[in-house]
């Protein structure tokens, strides 16, 4: 039973994670890999369909170059839960693509273990290439 | 058992399937139900009307399914349901896993 939001497993207060995670985003949109890693802890790992615990060397070279093609993340949901997260956004690439996806967080020690990224509509979803354009 | 857990008006979402209603969502989806052996879920956060809950599932060979759903409740019921894949066999390129 949590008491007063205390417990075993809550590294850092629920703000500092909030805007850890929407600073994760923005790291993207401003193609700012430092700002990326300074929230990352040792050990990092991401997954997604494509990848299956990626230690953060393989991260930087498959994943942080599509940050070249993404425009802006418009974060529509953020639920946390002690050291967990998920986070649901829209997002557009500069041909103004979607791509909807919502994305697990693991928080050790106040910062980021792990990302693992779930595929929503939009073109992560190889199906969906016809994907709708940016709302104007 | 799965009806009496949804609100008028449900919705579904997928990337296969855009705010599908429940007649359809009963057509498209509900025949899945019949290669599912079993959900082993994960996580699961509530926050006031919302959740998400993470599972792998297993069809009756043995395939795995991993994905997350997001939950949303309306006076005490179930409103919508959407479906965000991960790896496993709801991902195209991994029909071998």
């Amino acid at each position: 039973m949590l008491l007063f939001g205390s417990s075993c497993g809550n590294s850092g207060n629920r703000a500092t994670k909030e805007k850890m995670m929407r600073d994760y985003y923005a790291a993207y949109e401003k193609k700012d890999w430092n700002m990326l890693t300074s929230l990352l802890a040792d050990g990092f790992v991401f997954n997604s369909p494509y990848d299956d615990h990626i230690n953060l060397d393989t991260y930087h070279h498959r994943c942080w170059p599509n940050s070249a093609n993404i425009k802006r993340f418009d974060i529509e949901r953020i639920v946390i839960e002690g050291d967990d997260a998920f986070v649901t956004y829209n997002g557009y690439t500069n041909d103004d693509k979607l791509f909807r996806n919502t994305e697990y967080f693991k928080f050790q020690e106040g910062k980021i273990k792990e990302n693992a990224c779930y595929f929503g509509p939009g073109i992560s979803f190889p199906d969906n290439t016809n994907a709708p354009s940016i709302p104007k | 058992m799965l009806q009496p857990l949804l609100a008028d008006g449900f919705v579904f979402n997928s990337p296969l399937d855009d705010n599908i209603d429940i007649k359809v969502y009963i057509e498209r989806c509900w025949p899945n139900s019949a290669n599912i052996k079993k959900f082993d879920i994960e996580k699961l956060i509530v926050d006031g009307d919302e959740a998400f809950v993470t599972y792998n599932g297993w069809t009756n060979n043995g395939k795995l399914f991993r994905n997350t759903e997001y939950f949303r409740f309306k006076d005490g019921k179930i409103k919508e349901v959407a479906c965000y894949f991960g790896p496993g066999i709801n991902y195209p390129n991994n029909t071998g896993k």
